[in-house]
């Protein structure tokens, strides 16, 4: 049977931080949670490490969850374990943008790859106070412009095999799922400055402020370009709306320009 | 009660009611297999060490290796005349060298986590430092105003240049955390090379004829962006 005591969601929820040390994983695991006995009992038995500070900061301690800077500054001391923290929470992203952007799924594997290899080779280029997300995202923005250097083409005709089957049938998106695809079709078309700027603020929550550092121009620069990005969307909406009525609107679609800043 | 030892399995942390089992990528997961042992391997090769270095400190060792080659020229191999030289002269060309040829360094070394600068920024550079040399073939020092007489033919300067540049390119591949194969990036790291290898030549041959300078010291960028060009290829060949 499951339990699921205050207690029990706490320490799943919560990984447990303090000077003192680590609480070893299997801590909690010695006893099951009915029989789980006092801290008082602990203490006297001498199995608990006595905190030693007050129960509430224990408990703010507990919920601070380490920042991919900190993770970044300790991976610069040495730390592999920092490493595949910092792997976890950007690898999928950036798997995402990267298939988004190109054709073959195992491109973009290799380029995800190829953008922690760097990582790791920078990481003493890494300064206090610098940003990890736009730091990363940067080493894999570049990447992919060499990945297409490399092939001699821009991104712009990459069309993956899912895309060239909707081509040849013919068929009108049937779902929200497939709409998905639709709108990365749709930003396909759209010009490489003004892709990546909405594919990054838009579809990955970056800030425009991030972008700007990303892509490496101006504040105000990303801002034209993601406008520009959308009226053009807009405009091909409007087209197809005409032509072939309204479609089910798709999935994480907003209507009108995002307001996120 | 005892501990675990360790070896048994441990039980399931029991899930909050109505928590979802976050779902793992299988790409992800094997991503950071492959990636492990990659950084594993990597940290067994020598280069390693240099390419972790920050970047201002492989610039510095960049810089500092193509100023050592054109003193070892100098020291060794000097042109007969060249205390008749004007300093000032050589400062000319000495300068509008290192300039252009610093800021392909910094391009080529530039990390990854830097922005990329626009691309007519790069071709802009790549072409003034393939022209430079045929510049100052064209419009020699003796244009200053004052000609200075070969007293000795050189013929080895087609040679040395290679050499010399060929050794700079060497160098810049270990420097290069990401070494890019594309014709842009290796024509970057060419003609930072030639003209190394075109300002060593100015301390080594004495010659001011066009031909001379046309044919045996301008085009070493060139030949070596052919040459490195050629290897690239066929390095990425024989990997697939």
């Amino acid at each position: 049977m499951e339990d699921s005591s205050p207690s029990s969601r706490f320490f799943e929820l919560f990984s447990w931080q303090h000077p003192a040390g680590p609480v070893p994983d299997d801590f909690f695991f010695e006893y099951p949670t009915a029989r789980r006995p006092t801290r008082k009992k602990l203490r006297a038995t001498g199995d608990v490490v006595d905190l030693g500070v007050p129960k509430s900061e224990r408990l703010r301690g507990a919920r601070t969850m380490l920042t991919d800077e900190e993770l970044m500054e300790r991976y610069q001391a040495g730390d592999r374990a920092a490493f595949a923290e910092i792997f976890g929470r950007y690898a999928p992203l950036l798997l995402r943008v990267m298939r988004q952007q190109l054709g073959r799924r195992e491109d973009a594997a290799d380029l995800v790859q190829q953008t922690f290899l760097q990582l790791h080779r920078s990481k003493q280029d890494f300064r206090q106070g610098a940003l990890l997300r736009p730091w990363l995202l940067t080493i894999a923005m570049n990447l992919r412009h060499r990945h297409f250097r490399r092939l001699g083409r821009h991104p712009e005709t990459s069309l993956d095999l899912h895309l060239m089957d909707q081509l040849n049938t013919g068929l009108r998106v049937p779902d929200a799922a497939d709409a998905s695809c639709d709108v990365h079709a749709l930003l396909r078309g759209l010009p490489a400055d003004q892709r990546d700027v909405i594919v990054l603020h838009w579809l990955e929550g970056l800030s425009f402020s991030e972008v700007s550092l990303v892509v490496g121009v101006s504040l105000s620069a990303v801002k034209v370009r993601a406008h520009r990005g959308y009226v053009a969307i807009r405009k091909i909406f409007a087209q197809e709306a005409e032509t072939v009525g309204p479609k089910i609107p798709f999935r994480g679609a907003r209507v009108g320009t995002p307001q996120r800043q | 009660m005892e501990r675990p030892s360790g070896n048994e399995p441990e039980p399931p942390l029991p899930r909050p009611a109505g928590a979802k089992k976050a779902e793992v990528d299988p790409d992800v997961a094997r991503l950071l297999g492959n990636l492990e042992s990659l950084l594993d391997e990597e940290e067994q090769r020598p280069e390693s060490v240099v390419r972790s270095l920050s970047t201002g400190f492989r610039i510095a060792i960049a810089t500092a290796l193509a100023a050592l080659a054109v003193t070892v020229v100098f020291a060794f191999v000097r042109r007969a005349d060249f205390a008749a030289i004007p300093h000032w002269q050589l400062l000319v060309v000495g300068t509008s060298y290192a300039v252009v040829a610093g800021l392909l360094v910094w391009r080529v070394l530039l990390p990854l986590h830097e922005a990329e600068t626009r691309s007519e920024h790069a071709t802009a550079l790549i072409t003034a430092a393939f022209a430079l040399p045929f510049v100052w073939a064209v419009v020699p020092p003796h244009a200053f105003g004052r000609v200075l007489q070969a007293e000795e033919i050189r013929r080895d300067c087609l040679v040395l240049g290679i050499g010399i540049g060929g050794a700079f390119i060497a160098l810049l591949r270990v420097l290069d955390r990401a070494a890019d194969t594309d014709p842009r990036g290796v024509a970057m790291v060419a003609a930072a090379a030639g003209l190394v290898a075109n300002f060593a030549l100015t301390l080594h041959c004495p010659q001011t004829g066009l031909a001379h300078l046309a044919i045996g010291h301008a085009p070493i960028g060139l030949l070596l962006f052919w040459i490195y060009r050629r290897a690239a290829g066929f390095k990425a060949a024989r990997s697939t």
